[in-house]
């Protein structure tokens, strides 16, 4: 009959989309696709939804509600007209400044010749440095650096928090001066931030980095997965913690068993809200997910699902309160 | 799905027309424009920066087409400028490869699929909410199903029937406009 041959375990359509079908499973599907033409149109159609999807992820990156928030912020205030007899005034001592001026900024400020800057505001960026070396900038930071490398070490200053992949060069030590920080470099990745507390934080990925004050010239060494903590002119050396030290750049928060209170402080980070807790219950449970590039609204859906809580959000304020049956 | 009042005389911007205008079409223009910069900030910014021009020369601008085409056309313009302004990179020349000769046609294909994908995108997103969960950690997050499983404290079975089903109500759904979906860029996949 016709209709048993309609009938296929969809489990079976799923393992051939997956690529994951055994042989029996193969031969059943192929009889069914050949059974009826309404079935191989039914599967194209199912396979073409499957192949879709994973392309258009994109359209959960797009915040339409922000992005409209950031075009009225762009559009210009009505400009003042000034009279140009006062421009005029000013030209001859603004044309002395200028030319004495010149020689001493050429020297020592970015942008003018020897050095260039990258500053970043609200969004972050990325710099390619001519020794091959990429530095990716969070917001608001600000990272000096040469055109060119030529003396014998590579020196950068950076303001903020950058995440370093560093080209090897043994005969040539990146060096980055940061706070009162001085990190020496051989050929790596590793994440600097400098926090409101003016304590300079390096955690390294990979390769191996010396962290040391500028004051005490106190030294430590760094290799993957260590911290290094300056602070006052004190280092502190440990086994990195944070899971999400990296989440600025990446856009990955990971939480594995991780306890209440951290899982808030990493989210209020991240997404830059504050979190009011007033589930007392909570505090003492662990949480785990991984959010990968997620809007806050996702994260927030899974912590009401595992957690059995209920929240409102006004604004960047999210209130956590227990739910009511 | 509203239409919005098309006009093929001139139209008159407002900013609150501006801002409807914004809501409907600003994930799609996006999605398109990424497609030929192939990064999502840079596609932002250029969708946005159209907006801020039209607001900006509201009381100037002459809408001749629909107020859609008219978008289209500014950010594909906008994109082809940041293209040509860039050296050439090889991963441009994947890009210009869609931008052939007679530019009119590819571009409004590569805005006909952007449209559709679209719809499968909200489509997913009106689908039961557990299903809805377990589909997009499966597509967009590329988590296995036994790892969906573990994340959910569910079975491994469950999570397969409930991908199954998300699939047939998909399918069902947008099963019309399935035909002229083409799936261009896996092709070099297979």
């Amino acid at each position: 009959m016709n209709e048993n041959k309609q009938h296929i375990d969809e489990q079976i359509l799923l393992s051939i989309l997956n690529q994951k079908a055994s042989e029996e499973d193969v031969k059943t599907f192929e009889k069914w696709m050949a059974s009826n033409p309404e079935n191989k149109e039914s599967f194209e159609k199912m396979r073409k939804i499957w192949e879709k999807s994973k392309e258009i992820e994109i359209f959960n990156q797009i915040d339409v509600e922000a992005d409209w928030k950031l075009v009225k912020a762009k559009t210009a205030p009505k400009a003042k007209v000034r009279k140009l007899s006062v421009y005029i005034r000013y030209a001859a001592s603004i044309v002395i400044l200028i030319s004495l001026s010149f020689a001493f900024l050429y020297q020592t400020t970015p942008g003018f010749g020897k050095l260039a800057q990258q500053k970043t505001k609200l969004k972050k960026d990325q710099v390619l440095l001519a020794d091959g070396t990429q530095v990716h900038l969070n917001q608001n930071s600000r990272l000096v650096y040469p055109n060119q490398f030529n003396s014998k070490t590579r020196n950068v200053i950076l303001e903020g928090e950058a995440y370093f992949e560093v080209e090897k060069n043994p005969s040539k030590p990146f060096i980055i001066t940061s706070g009162n920080a001085i990190i020496e470099v051989l050929g790596t990745a590793f994440n600097v931030r400098n926090d409101e507390k003016g304590r300079t934080i390096v955690t390294v990925n990979s390769g191996k980095v010396s962290l040391t004050d500028q004051k005490t010239k106190k030294v430590v060494f760094l290799t993957k997965g260590e911290k290094g903590i300056l602070h006052d002119s004190t280092i502190t050396e440990s086994v990195n913690d944070e899971p999400n030290f990296d989440t600025w750049k990446t856009g990955v928060l990971r939480f594995r068993k991780t306890p209440m209170p951290l899982v808030f402080k990493y989210i209020e980070d991240y997404y830059g809200i504050k979190i009011t807790n007033k589930c007392e219950r909570i505090d003492t449970l662990n949480f785990s997910s991984t959010f990968n590039n997620q809007r806050i609204n996702s994260v927030i859906s899974e912590l009401e699902l595992q957690l059995n809580i209920t929240t409102v959000k006004r604004g960047k304020h999210l209130i956590i309160s227990e739910k009511r049956n | 799905m509203t239409q919005s009042p098309t006009t093929n005389s001139i139209e008159l911007l407002t900013e609150k027309r501006i801002e409807d205008l914004f809501k409907e079409h600003y994930a799609v223009l996006t999605a398109y424009a990424n497609k030929f910069l192939t990064d999502l900030d840079d596609a932002r910014e250029i969708v946005q920066n159209v907006f801020v021009q039209l607001i900006d020369h509201k009381d100037t601008v002459k809408i001749h087409t629909s107020a859609k085409a008219h978008l289209y056309t500014s950010v594909r313009n906008a994109c082809l400028n940041v293209i040509r302004q860039r050296s050439t990179h090889a991963k441009h020349h994947e890009n210009i490869k869609y931008l052939n000769s007679d530019l009119g046609i590819g571009a409004d294909k590569i805005l006909e699929q952007t449209e559709l994908e679209h719809q499968l995108y909200q489509a997913i997103d009106e689908l039961p909410e557990q299903c809805q969960r377990i589909f997009k950690l499966n597509r967009f997050d590329g988590f296995t199903n036994q790892e969906i499983a573990d994340q959910l404290q569910i079975s491994k079975r469950t999570v397969e029937t409930q991908i199954s089903k998300a699939l047939k109500t998909l399918r069902n759904k947008i099963g019309p406009m399935l035909a002229s979906l083409l799936i261009l860029w896996i092709m070099k996949e297979m």
